[in-house]
């Protein structure tokens, strides 16, 4: 398994009253695969992307990447990379410079470096704005460098916290499928965590729809719509009616 | 109409007094004797600002940490000396370490342990006195980096020193810099410590005050003053500059983050480093403490609370004329700062900028030039005004004018956080002119009237530099007493005197604080950093 996360547990203090965040959450995301953490906003899914980045300390559970137990490991030890809400682009450094970062952090030599950013840049479709700032870019485009600025690392695991948030509806379904497409094209794993279903349907090969830190349901996409567990599950999907009714009967069989 | 007014206003009490420098002016006059103290101005504020700058980041990292133990009290220990006059700090060092001094006497056998009356001992003091400005526009600046961003970096794999030394500080730069300038302009001007402590290392604000007191010379005077105003604009225009340029941080918001991203060990020096200064701070204020209740210093160390009595009955009268001015310059400024506000941000009108450009000038004029122009100026009737000089207006005019500029950033502050929709709104509803302003724009710029109101307080009643000049029998300041104190070698009265004045001020902030629920260090803070 790329990542096999083991009864993860986020209890957070406040005021003298003990809340769980996350509880008990397992899963299992086989190499290649696109995975998301459906819910509502505070249900816990960004808090669990950031204790497999190792921002937050679990209270409990292991999280392990390739085979490779990330307990105690500080954040700059781990295979991931991570696509943050803000972006998070370092205003101070061109678009090259950003995107270049976690290669100089791993004293890689000049001349690869350049071919690997320039590579990188081509498939994102920034090839020329290599020297702008970041504050002269759209958002699309600060978005793709946010992208370049992950993968170029090689990742095992990419992290995905709400990148399209921030991008207006035509901009954010042309994103998600160049999400897709890199995804397929690079055969990454990514852990996409989302609260809208229509974004989730369309990207992922496995949903976990979560609420107050706990697995209410998962499954494909089509598990999803055919068999929604409960009425939180078909609520929260939105789009599928529920009919009340007896079968009576076939008129015809295909 | 109103407009006039503040044009005619500024004209009057910023340009005009400053005009008569030029007037006085003579070429002649600069020579040896005005170079030596404009290098040492500029050396002592070279490397107050330094220093200062550093101590100010220090402190502004370590409790900017959410988890460094004891961060709320070295916060406020290392703003304290914002709320007492900056001289405090050099009778403290008097206390502790000058000839009588208790270090040099019990720890050093009466040989003093360094030369305090010189470059060192004043920088030391001025770096102590001026660190909280340096602190107030670090912590701003590194609170505004986002926790994002040095997450994305350890994401990357950065360790967190290349963190720190590629992400934090370069992002910090800018607001290094213009906190070195205001540090640096801030000790050009000061004028309450190199009275006591320069020795002969001279310093051109306290060379004019003496060539114009003492010998009467005001050719010598203002061309000390122009001296000293050259290098003064351009450090706060430079800070200007810088402080704009500073972080733009693109895409979206960002969440509050607990990532404790600096680790424990550079934690634990940033606690000692901490511990030291706020140790060094209390033994500062401890040393005052202890001095306003020992008899005559350096006679006998015998204990007594004679000091309060004999202090009380000598400067009652200025005791009472300092609150009473500092604390009615506060709704003034206030006011005036709110409404200038008002027009520069949400008013289209000619000469906008130059309003604001005007109101910011006297910010960097120094004190002791504006005081002295003032003296200037103001010693014969203007306009048909009575002689302003040995009254109570002009101190008032003189803290009004010096502090505007602070009670304008604030309002520009909040201003710019009020959206305009809510004043269309009620335009929408018929609302308009000084029925608009009055109802909806006043009440939302409250907090930023009362931050004005209690900055004002403050720095009224602390300070020196300008109101040295235009003090007279009838109307004198309490600062000006202990200077006084100090300069006869009664530093018992001195210490007594300066504790009463920091009782004083406390009272005030807890009681404006308290009615208002509004006046916050980070209100203080916003505003050091605007200007």
């Amino acid at each position: 398994m790329q990542v096999s996360i083991r009864d993860l547990t986020k209890v957070f203090q406040e005021k003298r009253r003990e809340i769980a965040a996350v509880d008990h959450f397992s899963l299992e995301v086989e190499s290649g695969r696109l995975v998301t953490l459906l819910g509502s906003s505070g249900c816990g899914k960004t808090t669990i992307l950031r204790m497999i980045a190792g921002f937050e300390t679990p209270t409990a559970g292991s999280v392990s990447i390739a085979n490779h137990n990330m307990n105690g490991l500080p954040p700059n030890k781990r295979p991931v990379a991570m696509i943050f809400q803000s972006y998070a682009l370092f205003p101070h450094m061109s678009v090259f410079e950003n995107v270049a970062f976690g290669l100089r952090v791993r004293n890689l030599p000049r001349r690869e470096i350049k071919e690997r950013v320039e590579k990188i840049l081509k498939r994102v479709g920034l090839t020329g704005k290599e020297k702008r700032a970041p504050n002269q870019l759209s958002g699309g485009e600060q978005q793709r460098v946010a992208v370049a600025r992950a993968l170029v690392v090689e990742p095992e695991v990419l992290l995905c916290d709400e990148p399209l948030s921030n991008l207006d509806q035509s901009l954010r379904i042309k994103m998600r499928e160049e999400i897709k497409r890199l995804q397929k094209e690079l055969g990454l794993t990514i852990l996409f965590v989302t609260h809208d279903q229509e974004e989730a349907f369309y990207l992922s090969d496995h949903i976990v729809l979560i609420d107050a830190g706990k697995i209410i349901q998962q499954g494909t996409p089509k598990d999803f719509y055919e068999n929604p567990k409960s009425d939180f599950v078909r609520d929260f999907l939105g789009g599928i009616k529920r009919v009340d009714g007896e079968l009576v009967r076939v008129i015809a069989k295909t | 109409m109103f407009l006039t007014f503040l044009f005619l206003f500024f004209f009057l009490f910023v340009l005009y007094p400053l005009g008569h420098l030029f007037v006085g002016f003579e070429r002649p006059v600069l020579d040896a004797q005005i170079w030596t103290p404009f290098l040492n101005s500029l050396k002592l504020g070279a490397v107050v600002g330094f220093l200062a700058s550093l101590f100010g980041f220090v402190l502004a990292l370590a409790t900017t940490q959410k988890k460094l133990f004891g961060r709320k009290i070295f916060a406020s220990l290392a703003t304290l000396p914002l709320i007492s006059p900056p001289f405090v700090l050099a009778i403290a060092m008097i206390l502790l370490f000058g000839r009588q001094g208790v270090i040099t006497q019990t720890v050093f056998a009466g040989t003093p342990l360094f030369p305090i009356y010189g470059f060192w001992g004043l920088a030391l003091v001025e770096v102590l006195a001026y660190t909280p400005t340096a602190y107030l526009i670090l912590k701003g600046v590194l609170e505004a980096i986002p926790a994002s961003m040095k997450e994305a970096a350890l994401n990357l794999g950065a360790g967190r020193r290349y963190t720190f030394l590629k992400i934090v500080l370069p992002l910090a730069k800018h607001g290094l810099i213009s906190s070195f300038l205001l540090v640096f302009m801030e000790s050009l001007a000061d004028f309450g410590n190199p009275l006591i402590l320069s020795g002969n290392f001279e310093v051109l604000a306290v060379k004019a005050y003496m060539e114009m007191t003492s010998f009467y010379n005001i050719h010598a005077a203002t061309a000390m003053a122009l001296m000293l105003l050259a290098p003064s604009l351009i450090a706060f225009f430079g800070q200007r500059l810088f402080l704009k340029k500073s972080v733009v941080v693109v895409g979206g918001k960002s969440q509050g983050s607990s990532f404790d991203w600096l680790g424990k060990k550079p934690r634990r020096v940033l606690f000692l480093l901490c511990s030291l200064y706020s140790l060094l701070i209390i033994l500062m204020y401890g040393m005052i403490c202890v001095g306003s209740v020992t008899k005559a210093w350096g006679v006998g160390f015998a204990f007594t609370l004679g000091n309060f009595k004999e202090v009380w009955e000598l400067s009652s009268k200025t005791l009472f004329d300092s609150v009473f001015l500092a604390f009615i310059s506060g709704p003034i400024t206030g006011l005036l700062g709110m409404a200038i506000a008002y027009l520069v941000v949400r008013r289209k009108f000619l000469g906008r900028r130059l309003l604001e450009a005007v109101t910011l000038f006297a910010f960097a004029v120094p004190g002791t030039v504006l005081g002295l122009s003032y003296a200037i100026a103001f010693n014969k009737p203007v306009l048909g005004l009575p002689v302003l000089q040995g009254t109570w207006a002009i101190i008032l005019l003189l803290f009004v004018v010096r502090n505007l500029p602070v009670g304008l950033q604030a309002g520009v502050a909040v201003l710019n956080q009020v959206d305009k929709s809510i004043e269309e709104a009620a335009m929408n509803l018929g609302a308009k002119g000084w029925g608009l302003f009055r109802r909806v724009t006043l009440p939302l710029m409250a907090p930023a009237f009362f931050t004005g109101w209690a900055y004002s307080f403050v720095k009224a009643i602390t300070a020196i530099s300008a109101v040295v000049f235009v003090v007279s029998g009838n109307w004198s300041l309490v600062t000006v007493d202990i200077l006084g104190l100090v300069e006869n070698g009664e530093l018992s009265y001195a210490a007594a005197l300066s504790l009463i004045l920091i009782a004083i001020v406390i009272l005030v902030l807890l009681g404006i604080k308290f009615f208002v629920g509004l006046v916050s260090t980070r209100g203080l803070g916003g505003a050091l950093r605007g200007v």
